[in-house]
């Protein structure tokens, strides 16, 4: 292995809005928030100028009026947004072939060979301007000895900045920072966290009883553990997010699965974990494959491939039950899998109705999109809608 | 078994038979084109799960030395007759497992399938059969079949819904994004009739039907339809189950309707879907009624470029402004299926269903489902 790494996260600030500002100069100084054409709408974006009057990200759209009575909302153009993602990539690649693009908005770059012929920070305002000049998207770059502490570094200073994270000041740059802001604790592990006294990346590092931690991080307490010390040996792999094809969830049942019912309980499981990251990444599936592995070790797989791409829970679980009854062979189940693939960035712009589904005012899906929120929180249904609790 | 017969005839024939031939099927012996000799008749006889074809051939250039039965591999036996020269060819079972075929210089012989274990195919017709011209049979196929679901997890939707009531026969086809239906008149009364025929064994019904002029005899059974046509018995297993109630779904009164002139809709709507980023079959569409009754037609790919069509309606608009979106795939293949050369488009809002109709296309309707876009 390399003896020391330069790594850094590019990370566009504010990136729908500034899409909008690139498109619309007129809109570069003036608060906006993205957000559906509804007042019950919530912005997913909102951009520096709107943030100084209290708005932020997640917040709805009566509230950010209230709080900035001028701000423009404007509709998410996601066309625009795919496309000015991939021209930002493209111009990046044009820096070093070692890119790995890690959501629409940002990626990590291994500049290690690239600091032989120039220094990274003078690198980094290159690229910066680069990005500025040919797309007018503003661009905040960390720079660190490996991924985690280049992620880190990049969200020190917004907008704009360049950030350098050494190892010898992780103890006081990062430490003291609070634990939701560690990259890869997730929302529904800090309230865990909080509860074991940890509140910030110093609480974690310096946490002694590993077993209590583990009940919380699983078998990544302890990759969390190096990366508070600043340590991760993860390595930038340009072909990883090409590779993103499919999401799936399986799991092996020791003591064997043997009733037909346990099997869907089962599977609607494994699907609920399944349609969750595919909201996560934004992202809508075509193909929907069900995997069983019975009690003689024999495996079997059937797919279904949809005429519309879909990230709809409802859907998906259908199919799921349709592929599984064709499987199911009342014999005892010892895997079961769940995957989607033929994964696209959902355009929530487009949904193709259905005759036998008559529109109803999105009240429905705002119902769904709640109930799975506060669900996900909790880990478990703690919610369901009235027809389906009688069970 | 021995016999002649002329070699295009033949041919014709086992191209006929090819339809229901099974290449990927769990029994081999589906694989086989069935022969049964008989004392002025040759018999073809094909099957896969869904259909099954049987053809008797009475020609005048047959000749029977001997009769009886044999299966042969149906791919190698069509493509041999298909490259054989001359005009007549000679078809003879020599030894057990030997099948012998001459013609003009050939000298082919053939190993044979085990005929035991070919299934026993039941091609009984009924008493009462329900009578239909053939132009008329293709009439209803051609607008309703391509409505019916390609993906299987709804079964029941990959088949042509038919009602038979009084004189009426209605056809009905949807696959929850589009729908057709078509209604005719049949020339006699019968009993009420309800079944459900996969689409995809009316598409290869189609292809059989040849002469206008003739007529196709429908047995229903309980499972299974049966179609005769002049010397072909077309068998087609039935969908289970009950198909969903759709007259409901179909909105009965529209506050917008315009009438287009078919062939510049379509060739506006092409355009519109040519710079689609992932297939120019499945566009996404709007179309907008202006104020002063133009009506536009428009396509956006921020990476690409975009498309504005205009369109003048060819008779007076009913209704006030409305834009809509649709996918492109889904319009225009409900549009090719009218002869009509005008069709009215009629709309009951921006996230109802629309309905086309032609004048000249007697008691059939297209139904598509718009693209919500917000």
């Amino acid at each position: 292995m390399k003896k020391y790494q330069i790594i850094f996260h590019v990370d566009l600030n504010a990136f729908y809005a500034s899409c909008e500002a690139s498109r619309n100069p007129a809109l570069k100084n003036h608060p906006v928030g993205i957000a559906p054409r509804s007042d019950r709408g919530i912005l997913t974006t909102a951009n520096y100028a709107a943030r100084r009057y209290g708005v932020n990200s997640a917040m709805n759209v009566i509230e950010a009026k209230r709080r900035c009575p001028h701000i423009k909302i404007v509709p998410p153009d996601f066309a625009l947004y795919e496309t000015m993602s991939s021209q930002f990539f493209e111009r990046l690649r044009l820096f070093t072939d070692q890119l790995e693009p890690a959501s629409i908005d940002e990626g990590y770059m291994d500049m290690t060979e690239d600091a032989n012929t120039m220094h990274p920070i003078k690198r980094a305002e290159m690229i910066q301007k680069d990005i500025m000049d040919n797309l007018s998207l503003p661009l905040s770059i960390g720079i660190g000895p490996n991924k985690f502490l280049a992620k880190m570094a990049s969200d020190m200073k917004k907008p704009l900045g360049i950030t350098v994270l050494r190892k010898r000041n992780v103890k006081s740059k990062m430490w003291p920072l609070p634990i939701e802001q560690m990259h890869g604790i997730g929302r529904k592990t800090v309230p865990n966290l909080k509860l074991l006294g940890i509140h910030t990346i110093g609480d974690l590092a310096t946490y002694k009883n590993i077993t209590k931690l583990s009940r919380f991080l699983g078998n990544q307490t302890e990759s969390f553990i190096r990366r508070a010390y600043g340590d991760d040996d993860s390595v930038v792999d340009p072909s990883r997010a090409e590779t993103v094809q499919s999401i799936g969830n399986s799991k092996t049942y020791e003591g064997y699965l043997h009733t037909y019912d346990a099997m869907l309980e089962a599977l609607e499981g494994l699907t609920k974990t399944v349609v969750r990251r595919l909201h996560d990444g934004e992202l809508a599936c075509k193909t929907i494959t069900v995997q069983v592995r019975f009690s003689d070790f024999t495996n079997h797989s059937k797919q279904l491939s949809r005429s519309h791409h879909t990230e709809r829970h409802v859907d998906i679980i259908e199919a799921v039950e349709h592929l599984f009854d064709a499987l199911y062979d009342e014999k005892p189940v010892s895997l079961l899998g769940v995957s989607v693939g033929h994964l696209e960035k959902a355009t929530r712009l487009f949904r193709q109705l259905n005759i036998f589904e008559p529109e109803t005012p999105t009240k429905t899906s705002n119902v769904d999109t709640l109930l799975e929120r506060i669900n996900a929180q909790y880990d478990k249904p703690l919610l369901k809608k009235g027809f389906k609790s009688s069970s | 078994m021995r016999f002649e017969i002329n070699k295009d005839k033949l041919l014709y024939h086992l191209l006929i038979a090819q339809k229901a031939l099974s290449n990927k099927t769990p029994n081999p012996a589906l694989q086989g084109v069935k022969l049964d000799v008989e004392k002025d008749a040759l018999v073809i006889t094909t099957s896969n799960a869904e259909i099954s074809i049987k053809i008797v051939v009475e020609d005048a250039s047959l000749s029977v030395e001997s009769e009886g039965s044999v299966l042969i591999p149906g791919k190698y036996f069509i493509e041999i007759i298909r490259k054989l020269d001359g005009q007549m060819v000679h078809v003879s079972h020599v030894e057990d497992n030997l099948i012998r075929i001459e013609a003009d210089h050939s000298d082919i012989t053939l190993n044979v399938l085990e005929l035991d274990d070919y299934p026993n195919l039941v091609f009984k017709e009924k008493d009462e059969s329900v009578k239909i011209n053939v132009r008329t049979l293709k009439t209803v196929i051609r607008q309703t079949a391509f409505s019916t679901s390609t993906i299987e997890n709804r079964p029941i939707l990959t088949g042509v819904h038919l009602q038979i009531d009084g004189k009426t026969l209605t056809a009905v086809a949807t696959d929850s994004y589009r729908l057709s239906r078509k209604t005719i008149t049949l020339d006699a009364e019968y009993d009420p009739m309800n079944v459900i025929i996969p689409g995809k064994s009316l598409e290869e019904l189609m292809k059989i039907l040849e002469n206008n002029q003739e007529d196709v005899t429908v047995h229903f059974d309980q499972s299974r339809v049966l179609f005769k046509y002049a010397n072909v018995s077309f068998l087609s297993r039935l969908l289970e189950g009950n198909y969903p109630e759709t007259e409901r779904l179909i909105p009965q009164e529209f506050p917008v309707k315009i009438t287009f002139n078919k062939e510049a809709l379509m060739l506006a709507i092409e355009r519109a879907s040519l710079l689609s980023k992932h297939d120019s079959h499945n566009a996404i569409v709007k179309m907008t009624l202006r104020q002063d009754d133009t009506v536009t037609i428009a396509s956006n790919s921020p990476e690409i470029g975009r498309v504005l069509e205009e369109i003048h309606p060819v008779d007076e608009v009913v209704g006030s402004p409305i834009k809509i979106a649709f996918s492109s795939r889904y319009v225009l293949e409900a549009l090719k299926s009218f002869a009509s050369s005008e069709v009215a488009i009629s709309f009951t809002g921006e996230t109802r269903p629309f309905v086309m109709t032609g004048e000249f296309d007697e008691a059939m309707l297209q139904l598509v489902l718009p693209v919500k876009t917000d």
